[in-house]
């Protein structure tokens, strides 16, 4: 299980597109990036607080719904984060080179 | 004069009064009450005080029975008991006799104050009493002697009163002889008028001016002597000795313990944490609801361990298990990015340049999907999943043809592909040999029945995280003695069990029945040949053995089947007989890859081979409808399910060819190379059952998705006014119209050669 997990993040990094790829634990610490450290850091910091946010939005909302995934699309990037209750997955891609 | 009345009978009273106050000093307040009886009496009416005063309801009675003695005597004897009388009892809720339990009656209730004679207070007070009576007897003489004071000595006094008064307060000891002397005296004076108050101050001035008289001495000797018995002579703070109890001495006393810990703690309560809370607390509950059944039931304690052991592997296994979902997600997303092309056209783009081209029409590539891993194996069977339209198994494996050398490892693998990830199969799954095979079960989509090209099959939960099979044939006793090359669910048992069918190229045709833990095989037939030359091996002649390639089960009458052979014979069989075939027939020259019944009439099925024709079939008919001719190897055909015309054929030169019997029966309306032809090689080809989308398999384990333009899929819609029809009905007559042409007059004898139906 563990190596798949390896394996299918090996497979994102691959992808046409992709900066970084940062996987933060619950407790807001970059355990396996792509990125360097300060990078890593600093985006695992902020995103973690946004998930943190959007997910409470979502679940004022309707206690019985949940926050799959956001998305943030930015001017030169598209941020990816998957918030899971023990960890969070966060992809950095350029759509722009995607595409071409 | 009135006032000196007043005056003698004040006196009177007074010293009538002051007599039981001496001998009981205590008792102050019942002195007070007779005075104040008295008093009104006097104001009101004027009569002199000595008259005795009756109420006018009172008894009148003679001289003789008043003069008549009436004994008061207290008797011994006990009072009769009180019988009747009842309590209420709460305990018992009912009345309840009341029953004296003392064992005597209290007759006469006395309260009196002992004084020891040998103390001091006792002595001193009498000494004090003699002192009031001698000073009562010169005031009374004064009063007598001198009757006007003079204002001055008055105001005198009144101020040497109430220094008096001012000292005997300090010293605490108010309510004493003196102090209720001169308050008595006092309260009589604010009922008086101004008048007789004068005159009774100067009542009051008298001792005092006696004591003037005297010396400064005497006056300090009878100060000290008042002072002395004061404090004894308070009824409020004088407390019996053996009344008073051991004083309790309270001391503070200081100890220091270690500091409780202290937490900073904070939280949010919000609405969806209270949610989670409650929710957590029904699943606990809720466990140990079980938990109480199974301890009931009696669980051995080595499965207990077993269980709690599991159950932390379980916590780990999840969050790994949520990486893999999440992380599959991320990748369907950044796909999902990189080809928002693609999956816009696969979803809305409708080729615009159909409505020009008449009845023609083309196919738009979308996706090429390839297992990196395996590019040198073929896609040998294809199968959309029927729970999920985007989802679709393939088998790879070695083609007919390309067997591998010995030294080359013979690998297979089952794959699951998503068109939501089109860069990576969702589900792999190595097999020992190559995978010829599969076929998704329509009810339970995650059972999936794979043939191999060493006979062996296999039954496959693809929801299930164990790449185990789930049910796998016997290697000696049960597996096909040749390659599978097709399997097919069947409709469930009547009692439910799962059965599918399988063909061979040994010739049979199996019914595998899913049991508890393994698969029961039986034949159903055996391909026989009926034809010469018979092989003779030593005086001993074999039969031929058909190779059978393909078999398509009839969609309305679930027992009746078609199978296709490697010398392009068409045995149409029963599952009942398993002696004898329905028809027999040679179809085509060389190895038949798929028959396929016709989706919207099942009297109606298609062929195609490898001897490049494509052979449109009428039941119980040995002559063809149509053939048609690719020039190029066919290595499959299936009907489409949108049109009951429209057919697609693959052909191994990388073209992609649609016919459409109602716009043109010599003329295809599509033909599209998809793939370069010197690499690729087409195997197979599948229809998605709900979107216009075709799925071709390739070698190199390449598959490609194409869309259908919309002349590919024009169905007949049934008319806005006049009779009504369903598109079934429509699409039915459509095809018959088609194929009336075609079919020989029932009056003429059918010709002996084949061809007169081809054009």
């Amino acid at each position: 299980m563990a190596s798949e997990v390896e394996d299918t993040l090996k497979r994102i990094q691959s992808h046409r597109g992709v900066i970084g790829t940062i996987v933060v634990n619950n407790e807001g610490i970059p355990i396996k990036s792509t990125l360097d450290n300060s990078t890593s850091v600093q985006y695992a910091g902020l995103i973690q607080q946004l998930a943190d946010k959007a997910r409470s939005v979502v679940r004022d909302l309707d206690p019985s719904n949940d926050l799959m995934f956001l998305r943030m699309r930015t001017k030169k990037h598209e941020i990816m984060v998957a918030p899971d209750k023990d960890f969070i997955m966060i992809v950095i891609q350029n759509p722009t080179e995607a595409q071409s | 004069m009135p006032p000196k009345l007043d005056q003698t009978a004040k006196k009177a009273t007074r010293l009538s009064l002051s007599q039981p106050s001496q001998k009981k000093p205590f008792n102050k307040e019942l002195s007070r009450r007779q005075v104040k009886i008295a008093k009104p009496v006097d104001d009101i009416n004027g009569i002199p005080s000595n008259e005795s005063i009756k109420p006018d309801d009172q008894l009148k009675l003679t001289e003789e029975e008043l003069d008549e003695a009436i004994s008061n005597v207290l008797q011994v004897t006990e009072p009769p008991e009180l019988t009747a009388r009842v309590s209420y009892s709460y305990r018992d809720g009912s009345f309840v006799p009341y029953k004296n339990i003392l064992p005597f009656i209290t007759l006469i209730d006395l309260k009196s104050t002992l004084i020891n004679k040998t103390t001091e207070c006792f002595t001193s007070d009498n000494d004090k009493e003699t002192d009031l009576e001698e000073v009562l007897q010169e005031e009374i003489d004064h009063d007598k002697g001198d009757i006007d004071i003079d204002t001055d000595e008055n105001v005198d006094g009144r101020v040497q009163e109430e220094v008096e008064e001012g000292e005997s307060e300090g010293e605490g000891d108010f309510p004493n002889e003196e102090g209720d002397q001169g308050e008595g005296g006092e309260e009589m004076d604010e009922e008086k008028t101004s008048k007789p108050k004068t005159t009774s101050d100067s009542d009051e001035e008298a001792p005092v001016v006696v004591q003037e008289d005297s010396t400064t001495n005497n006056i300090n000797s009878s100060a000290k002597k008042r002072n002395a018995p004061k404090k004894l002579m308070n009824q409020f703070n004088f407390f019996e000795r053996c009344a008073l109890t051991e004083e309790i001495i309270l001391r503070d006393k200081e100890v220091q313990t270690t500091p409780p810990t202290k937490n900073d703690f904070c939280t949010y309560a919000t609405q969806w944490i209270i949610y989670d809370a409650y929710n957590e607390d029904f699943l606990k509950q809720q466990e140990e609801k079980e938990k109480e059944k199974r301890d009931k039931i009696a669980v051995h304690a080595s499965k207990k361990s077993a269980s709690k052991k599991k159950k932390n592997d379980v916590t780990e296994d999840q969050t790994e298990k949520n990486m893999l979902i999440t992380a599959k997600f991320l990748e369907r997303i950044i796909n999902l990015n990189t080809m928002d092309a693609i999956a816009q056209d696969f979803r809305y783009y409708e080729d615009p340049s159909d409505q020009f081209r008449g009845r023609d029409g083309t196919i738009l590539p979308l996706w090429t999907m390839t297992y990196d891993r395996a590019d040198n194996l073929y896609v040998t069977d294809i199968s959309w999943s029927p729970d999920y339209f985007d989802m679709f198994a393939v088998t790879l494996g070695t083609s007919q043809g390309h067997l591998p050398l010995t030294d080359s490892p013979d690998v297979g693998y089952v794959c699951l592909w998503s068109l939501k990830n089109p860069s990576y199969p969702e589900y792999i799954n190595q097999t020992h040999c190559g995978a010829m095979c599969l076929d998704f079960h329509r009810n339970h989509g995650f059972l999936l029945a794979v043939g191999f090209h060493d006979g062996n099959l296999a039954v496959y939960n693809v929801s299930l995280p164990t790449k185990e099979a789930q049910y796998m044939t016997d290697a000696v006793n049960t597996k096909h003695m040749a390659c599978v090359r097709q399997v097919v669910w069947v409709k469930d048992l009547p009692d439910g069990e799962l059965n599918f069918y399988s063909i061979s190229e040994d010739g049979t045709v199996c019914n595998w029945l899913l049991m508890q833990s393994e698969m029961s095989k039986t034949i159903i037939v055996t391909l026989v040949l009926d034809i010469e030359p018979q092989i003779t091996l030593g005086g001993i002649s074999e039969t031929l053995i058909g190779r059978g390639t393909t078999i398509a089960f009839h969609p309305e009458n679930s027992g009746i089947y078609l199978v296709g052979t490697n010398e392009g014979y068409i045995f149409k069989c029963n599952t009942q007989w398993s002696s004898f075939f329905m028809q027999k027939f040679k179809a085509h020259e060389m190895s038949i890859y798929r028959i396929d019944y016709n989706k919207y009439d099942p009297n109606i099925y298609l062929s195609c081979s490898g001897d490049c024709t494509v052979k449109i079939w009428e039941d119980k008919s040995d002559i063809p409808l149509l053939i048609f001719d690719l020039l190029w190897s066919v290595s499959d055909a299936l009907w489409s399910p949108f049109s009951s015309t429209v057919f697609g054929v693959i052909t191994e030169d990388c073209d992609v060819v649609f016919y459409d019997l109602d716009a043109d029966k010599y003329k295809n309306i599509c033909c599209q190379p998809i793939l370069p032809e010197s690499q690729y090689q087409l195997t197979k080809l599948a229809f998605n059952w709900r979107m216009p989308v075709i799925i071709v398999g390739s070698s190199k384990s390449t598959v490609i998705a194409l869309k259908m333009s919309p002349n590919l899929r024009l169905i007949m819609k049934p008319p806005k006014k006049g009779k009504h029809y369903t598109t079934q009905m429509l699409e039915l007559e459509k095809l018959h119209k088609a194929l009336d042409s075609t079919r020989e007059p029932d009056t003429l004898v059918v010709p002996a050669d084949d061809d007169t139906t081809d054009s």
